[in-house]
């Protein structure tokens, strides 16, 4: 049995009064890739938002490798955000620095390295990205697949233990989602462990060691991709695949 | 007309030591009251969004106050006013230049702290969330991202506050601060050639904005971020590709 | 026709001799004349609480109007205004208690009205001992800016570096009676002025202020006008003979509590 590096026990969580999550629980074990999906509204993003420590739950926990995480203090919370990798659907590149200052960021502002040290593993990751010939160009001057595998590259690079993708290839053009998927299925073949918010399927059904369907706030499936695609169990889920397909 | 404008009169002037002497004072009086309006507008900018509510407030009422009353009755309270409640102002130690300063300094917080505040606002709410995400702290997030886009922003209408509080050196006239203007009005006084010594003031007010300009075209090329024209200066190391 | 010629002159006559006679004084000005004035300089000119223009010179300038039957209009004007106001038309003459000297007779001729000294003014019970200009090296000065007396300061804070002594701290200020303030408010230590506005300012300030000493030299206080302004001059000049001779001056020095003897 894989040991279980993110768990989310029946989370709630509202925002202005709407309960956008509705008593949520999943996990994902070491080496494992989920794939949420779901129609919008579901709450998806705000649970990826909870599982990297970025929003406060109401209730419910949220464990990182076992530690529990719901209530610690902003200070503690910091520190174990840079050990869950998140990657956004704009990519949120920091606009003032280029793209190598960017991936080196957190290692000296977190991980407090000497810039040099910085310096040599950012380019390494930026090689891995493929875009070590970047490296001196700011993110206005890059495409989008090119500014999301930067932003891949800027997670990456703080070794975390698990890696958040929040609808990644969404903001792209149809002919830049390739390269960053590319660099997706290299990860997972790595074996990082893996949560991604996604409506690219193929994606899914190729990657992904289960997929969760959400809808109105809970989990309403789980399945390995090949019987969750030929035979899902839920009424919803059969409507939303028929939608999506 | 021009026939009566006296060159050399003027020439005079301009070389006076009373004039350049005025025209560093009022120079001085205006980096120094900019400087500590920027420190104090951002901690106002900053307090708008506070989650407490008195701190809402104060920075409500301060820059109401500020903002509505005139610069030439701040300077008058400060140092007119002021001693009549604690006679320690009416010592020798507060100076003009001091309670200009402080005037000058408060009353332009008030604006700089709407500029900064606009700034900040202007950046995209996802860096700070690209931020947290990494695991940045709050004060590091404004330092390294938040605040440096936000000075992009800030650059401009700065500037403008800077020519405002230039001119605005010469209200200090009536607390006894012998800057430009003072000086103009003091040749004027002595040899009636109103042309000239008005004239001279003038193009040191010119010089200063133009040397402002300049500096704020510079400063503004320094935060347009783009890889045109810069070329790294260290060698990249060569790494091979499955190195970790 | 020759009969009438006689009778005719003498009628011409009279009449010409009769203009001659109710003119008293020929008015240089049609209607009336504006002259400028800065009015924070009590008992001289200033205003009272509602904003109105009173003082002595106001009285004069109203005086003068009335020997030529015109009117006079008051023209608010900051002191370092006050040339440059006459020299560029806004007003036919400046009467604000301005003294003549050699420097501003090179520009604009002056016609004499009132001899007046200068004064040092302090607070009252003299707590900083100052006695006459000497005991200013050191203190703190307040004076009206681009007068005759900032001037004079700033040549004796220069007489007193060349001898080795402490200068003061000399702050000017746009009125006379703003630098009076600054006795009162305790930043200032002496104010040096007239002392017309000395007189002034002790009574409407009972018991907080003194004047320990008057320069023994004495100024003259005089009425500007353009030197293209001729006639305007040789009727100034009538003007003020004629009302000293007739002790109206008196009349109005007395009001205003200012020394009789100062406008002989």
């Amino acid at each position: 049995m894989n040991d279980v590096v993110l768990r989310a026990e029946d989370v709630h969580k509202s925002y202005d009064g709407l309960e956008v999550l509705r008593g949520v629980s999943m996990e994902v074990g070491r080496g494992e890739v989920k794939v949420i999906i779901g129609p919008s509204g579901s709450g998806k993003s705000t649970l990826l938002r909870c599982l990297a420590l970025l929003e406060p739950v109401d209730s419910g926990g949220v464990y990182l490798e076992a530690d529990p995480l719901s209530g610690l203090r902003e200070k503690q919370l910091a520190a174990h955000r840079s050990e869950v990798g998140m990657v956004f659907q704009r990519f949120n590149l920091f606009q003032n620095m280029t793209a190598l200052a960017n991936v080196m960021c957190g290692l000296v502002e977190v991980r407090r390295l000497k810039k040099r040290e910085a310096r040599e593993r950012a380019l390494e990751f930026l090689d891995r990205v493929g875009l070590r010939d970047k490296a001196d160009n700011y993110p206005e001057e890059l495409s989008g697949g090119q500014q999301q595998r930067v932003a891949i590259a800027r997670a990456l690079v703080m070794r975390p233990k698990a890696m958040l993708f929040d609808e990644p290839t969404s903001a792209l053009d149809v002919e830049l989602v390739r390269e960053v998927l590319d660099v997706m299925e290299g990860l997972a073949r790595d074996g990082m462990t893996m949560v991604v918010v996604s409506h690219e399927l193929r994606f899914a059904h190729h990657v992904a060691s289960s997929i969760l369907m959400m809808d109105e706030g809970k989990v309403i499936e789980e399945a390995p991709p090949d019987r969750f695609f030929s035979s899902p169990s839920h009424e919803r889920t059969k409507r939303f695949l028929a939608l999506v397909e | 007309m021009l026939a009566s404008f006296d060159a050399d009169v003027f020439w005079e002037a301009l070389t006076s030591s009373p004039y350049w002497k005025g025209a560093l004072l009022a120079l001085e009086l205006t980096l120094v009251s900019l400087a500590a309006a920027c420190v104090i507008g951002f901690f106002l900018a900053l307090g708008r969004s506070s989650r407490f509510r008195w701190v809402r407030a104060l920075v409500f009422f301060y820059n109401w106050i500020f903002r509505a009353t005139p610069t030439l009755l701040q300077l008058l309270f400060i140092w007119n006013a002021l001693p009549q409640l604690w006679p320690v102002f009416a010592e020798s130690w507060f100076k003009p230049f001091l309670a200009a300063f402080i005037a000058l300094a408060l009353n332009e917080a008030a604006y700089m702290s709407e500029i900064i505040r606009a700034g900040l606002l202007s950046v995209d709410p996802g860096q700070e969330l690209a931020g947290r995400a990494l695991g940045m702290t709050r004060p590091r997030i404004l330092r390294r991202i938040i605040l440096p886009q936000a000075v992009r922003i800030i650059i401009p209408p700065t500037g403008n506050e800077f020519i405002t509080l230039l001119k605005l050196t010469s209200l200090a006239f009536v607390i006894s601060l012998h800057e430009l203007l003072t000086a103009a009005q003091v040749r004027a006084a002595s040899d009636f050639r109103y042309p000239e010594a008005y004239s001279a003031a003038l193009v040191y007010y010119l010089a200063i904005v133009s040397v402002l300009m300049v500096v704020q075209a510079q400063l503004e090329k320094r935060f347009t971020w783009s890889s045109v024209g810069r070329r790294r200066r260290v060698a990249v190391p060569a790494v091979a590709h499955d190195a970790r | 026709m020759k009969r009438w010629i006689g009778p005719l002159s003498l009628v011409a006559l009279i009449a010409a001799l009769a203009v001659v006679g109710t003119v008293g004084a020929a008015s240089p000005v049609k209607g009336s004349f504006k002259y400028c004035s800065d009015p924070t300089f009590p008992p001289m000119e200033s205003k009272t609480t509602a904003g109105k223009p009173v003082g002595f010179d106001i009285d004069l300038a109203n005086a003068i109007a009335k020997r030529w039957k015109v009117k006079a209009s008051f023209v608010e004007t900051g002191f370092q205004g006050l040339l440059p106001g006459l020299a560029s038309k806004k007003c036919n003459m400046v009467i604000s208690g301005i003294f003549i000297t050699p420097d501003r007779i090179k520009q604009f001729p002056a016609v004499a009205y009132m001899k007046t000294h200068r004064a040092l003014v302090v607070q009252a019970g003299n707590p900083k001992r100052i006695n006459g200009p000497n005991a200013l090296s050191g203190k703190t000065v307040a004076v009206q800016a681009g007068t005759k007396y900032e001037e004079y300061l700033k040549g004796l804070n220069d007489q007193f570096k060349s001898a080795g002594r402490a200068q003061f701290t000399l702050q000017s200020y746009p009125g006379d009676a703003d630098a009076v303030a600054q006795l009162l408010i305790g930043r200032a230590d002496a104010v040096l002025t007239q002392d017309t506005s000395g007189a002034f300012h002790k009574k409407a300030h009972p018991g907080k202020l003194a004047i320990p000493y008057l320069f023994p030299e004495t100024d003259t206080f005089g009425i500007y006008y353009r030197p293209s302004d001729k006639k305007l001059g040789t009727a100034l000049r009538a003007a003020i003979k004629a009302l000293k001779k007739s002790g109206a001056l008196k009349k109005i020095a007395a009001k205003h509590q200012i020394p009789v003897a100062d406008v002989k």
